[in-house]
């Protein structure tokens, strides 16, 4: 899956920004996103909507890769606590792969990092 | 006429077959004269016999009907395939709309002709089969301009504009006359569109409308679709209805100018109640109404209702959205002793959407109490946050005003819900001597403008409404008079410029680099013009910002430092 149209604001001007992808990789139980491009309150529906596609009943494991994200806001964020949450409750893994250093802090200063499920390498089980 | 044609048709197993025909079948001699008709085609052009047929002047026939192709050309005698044909032309079918000058029918029929020649070749009659495609034709008629009617319907977001369009389309394709009139909360009517076929005809409706009262007649036309939600349908006006309903002479004059043949009426019907009608009325085209016209108005008016509803829905979204932002923002800043504040709020994207950036000052023992934050989600749901949040601040803070336990409040406040609600907040407790106490939940750090230049100050602590483990450090400050505050939601430092780089702290310390001693109001004004410069398209977050200068603890006539909020300073 490739999604690098621009971004649709509410008054319907494109916002210019660097290209967001995902690209979903899943086998029966277990499934990876992997976001790369800057992950604000625009591109978030998207990651959504290409999550929800791989919660199945089957789903066992869910690693989503933050190793190729520029950026994060607080939608952001909020994606990832929501998911953790429904993990809890639907009895499956999450697994975040730690973004770079700068986009981390942001996790890290609004004490997200401390609360989710980070692990520095894909290989980890 | 003589031969085979004429033996054909006096052949008794002929006949039979097309007394039974379904289809209209006549035949023309070469003098124009229609020689046959079957019982089928006899009864479309109301005659009685064959005898009555061959006795009159084919134009006669005609005379009764007003013709007209699909485009609405009048046809006359000399068009028709089997005229054409009988003159030695190769005609098409013929698509032809007939309306009964006496009793206002309509049909729609497909003529085809084909000649009968004689052992020469000369050609001895034409045969016309006529298909009656009334039905076909008006319901394919009725699919296209229901599709024109969305198309209106949903090129405006005005309704009055909408009904305006509808009332123009229907005239003169369904009705030579259309009016839409929309009832209001008391009972009386609002006259929104009216279009006429033809222009001087306009102007005579116009006038007739001045005569409808202002308060509807209930038991009948438009008083009596308004208190059933019924249609009504009246197959025939005759004159004694137009003099009962007359109020004086002149009403009736213009009654009859109208022409008034056969007219209806029906409802603007929403799931709540009858908003307004539709009224069409045939007069100059002849056409009578009938219970199928009747059904396709109510169809029309089904979706301009609709339209209206959704235009109306849209306007009071907007106002609720406007009037739930307010709710959301203190009304004006308050004057709060000892020092100068300023504040920016620019909710982003759609003019109904509620923005999820807030931010409030409320006083608590003598001090002031400032809170920021940003609520994620949007609309209705997250205003609903932003309320509880605020309330429960204000509330949390009359027991303990630290501001780490506002938050912790707040946070606690948050997990309670169903749903997942976060919200990012920034809790700020101010003395008027300049002594300032900070927490952070998930929010970026304010900054201060001294002296030394444009720094972050405080702490970063946990985002609030569902983290397991949480933590929100206070930070005690102290700022001198001139020293500035800033705090602001990430909005401000998100806001996307060219080729999509964000505006970031880097560019907010360069502008407020210079702001040291400059006024609260002047610093606002200063970052709008960055932002507005740097930013490009319509921004996907709201931006908030606050701006508190400490401008030095007012004194009192005894020179004593007052710890007291501008109320107190007014009272004392």
């Amino acid at each position: 899956m490739r999604a690098s149209e621009p971004r649709k604001t509410g008054k319907g001007e494109d916002v210019p920004s660097a290209p967001f992808e995902i690209n979903v990789v899943r086998d029966r139980e277990s499934a990876t996103v992997t976001l790369a491009g800057e992950l604000d309150i625009a591109t978030v529906p998207r990651v959504e909507e290409a999550i929800e596609a791989t919660l199945t009943d089957e789903l066992q494991v869910l690693t989503v890769d933050l190793s190729g994200l520029g950026f994060v806001d607080s939608s952001g964020l909020r994606l990832f606590i929501v998911l953790d949450q429904r993990a809890a409750e639907q009895g499956w893994e999450l697994r975040l792969l730690r973004p770079d250093a700068q986009v981390l802090t942001v996790f890290q200063v609004s004490g997200v990092e401390e609360n989710l499920p980070f692990i520095e390498d894909a290989s980890v089980t | 006429m003589r031969g085979e044609t004429e033996r054909a048709i006096r052949d008794e197993r002929l006949s039979v077959i097309l007394d039974a025909l379904a289809e209209a079948v006549t035949v023309r001699a070469p003098n124009d004269h229609l020689v046959y008709a079957n019982p089928a085609a006899l009864q479309r052009m109301g005659v009685s016999s064959i005898q009555e047929l061959r006795e009159a002047d084919p134009r006669s026939l005609m005379g009764s009907w007003e013709t007209t192709d699909e485009h609405g050309h009048e046809v006359a005698m000399e068009d028709l395939p089997s005229v054409k044909l009988l003159r030695g032309e190769q005609p098409e079918p013929l698509l032809l709309r007939a309306v009964h000058r006496e009793s206002g029918e309509e049909q729609w029929s497909l003529l085809k002709a084909t000649a009968v020649r004689d052992g020469a070749g000369t050609i001895e009659a034409a045969v016309t089969i006529i298909e009656d495609v009334t039905q076909r034709r008006r319901a394919t008629l009725q699919m296209e301009f229901l599709a024109r009617v969305g198309d209106v319907l949903a090129s405006s977001m005005d309704y009055q504009q909408t009904l305006r369009n509808v009332a123009g389309l229907v005239v003169p394709q369904v009705a030579d006359w259309c009016a839409v009139d929309l009832f209001t909360e008391d009972g009386g009517r609002e006259p929104v569109a009216i279009a006429h076929a033809d222009a001087d005809k306009l102007r005579t409706a116009a006038r007739l409308r001045a005569y409808e009262p202002d308060r509807l007649d209930p038991d009948r036309g438009l008083g009596l679709v308004q208190r059933t939600g019924e249609a009504q349908l009246y197959t025939e006006i005759p004159d004694e209805l137009l003099a009962a309903a007359a109020v004086d002479e002149e009403h009736l004059r213009l009654l009859r100018e109208v022409g008034m043949r056969s007219a209806l009426v029906v409802p603007l019907r929403t799931r709540e109640r009858t908003i307004g009608a539709l009224t069409m009325v045939s007069s100059d085209s002849g056409r009578r109404f009938d219970r199928r016209d009747l059904d396709f108005a109510e169809q029309i008016a089904a979706r301009a209702a609709l339209a209206v509803e959704s235009t109306r829905l849209y306007s009071e979204r907007s106002e609720i959205a406007r009037t739930l932002q307010s709710s959301l923002m203190p009304d004006a800043i308050p004057q709060i002793g000892g020092w100068d504040v300023a504040a920016l709020y620019r909710p982003a994207g759609e003019e109904s959407r509620v923005g999820g950036d807030f931010y409030d000052f409320w006083e608590v023992d003598g001090d002031w109490l400032m809170m920021i934050g940003d609520v994620t989600g949007k609309g209705v749901a997250a205003a609903a946050v932003t309320s509880l949040v605020r309330y429960t601040a204000r509330a949390a803070s009359e027991y303990d005003a630290r501001p780490a336990q506002v938050l912790a409040r707040v946070d606690a406040a948050l997990r309670r819900r169903p749903s997942i609600s976060l919200c990012t907040a920034l809790c700020l407790r101010i003395s008027p001597d300049g002594a300032a106490t900070l927490a952070v939940g998930g929010h970026p750090l304010p900054v201060r403008i001294g002296e030394q230049g444009v720094a972050e100050v405080g702490e970063h602590g946990t985002l609030l409404g569902a983290l397991a483990r949480t933590r929100w450090p206070e930070t005690k400050l102290e700022l001198r008079p001139g020293e500035t505050l800033v705090a602001f939601t990430d909005g401000v430092t998100d806001t996307v410029g060219t080729g999509g780089e964000r505006w970031g702290a880097t560019r907010l310390n360069a502008a407020l680099a210079q702001a040291h001693g400059q006024t609260a109001a002047s610093i606002r004004e200063r970052l709008v013009a960055e932002l507005e410069g740097f930013e490009v398209g319509a921004q996907a977050d709201d931006t908030a910002v606050v701006i508190m200068r400490h401008a030095g603890a007012p004194r009192d006539d005894r020179g004593d430092v007052r710890y007291a909020g501008v109320g107190a300073a007014q009272n004392g």
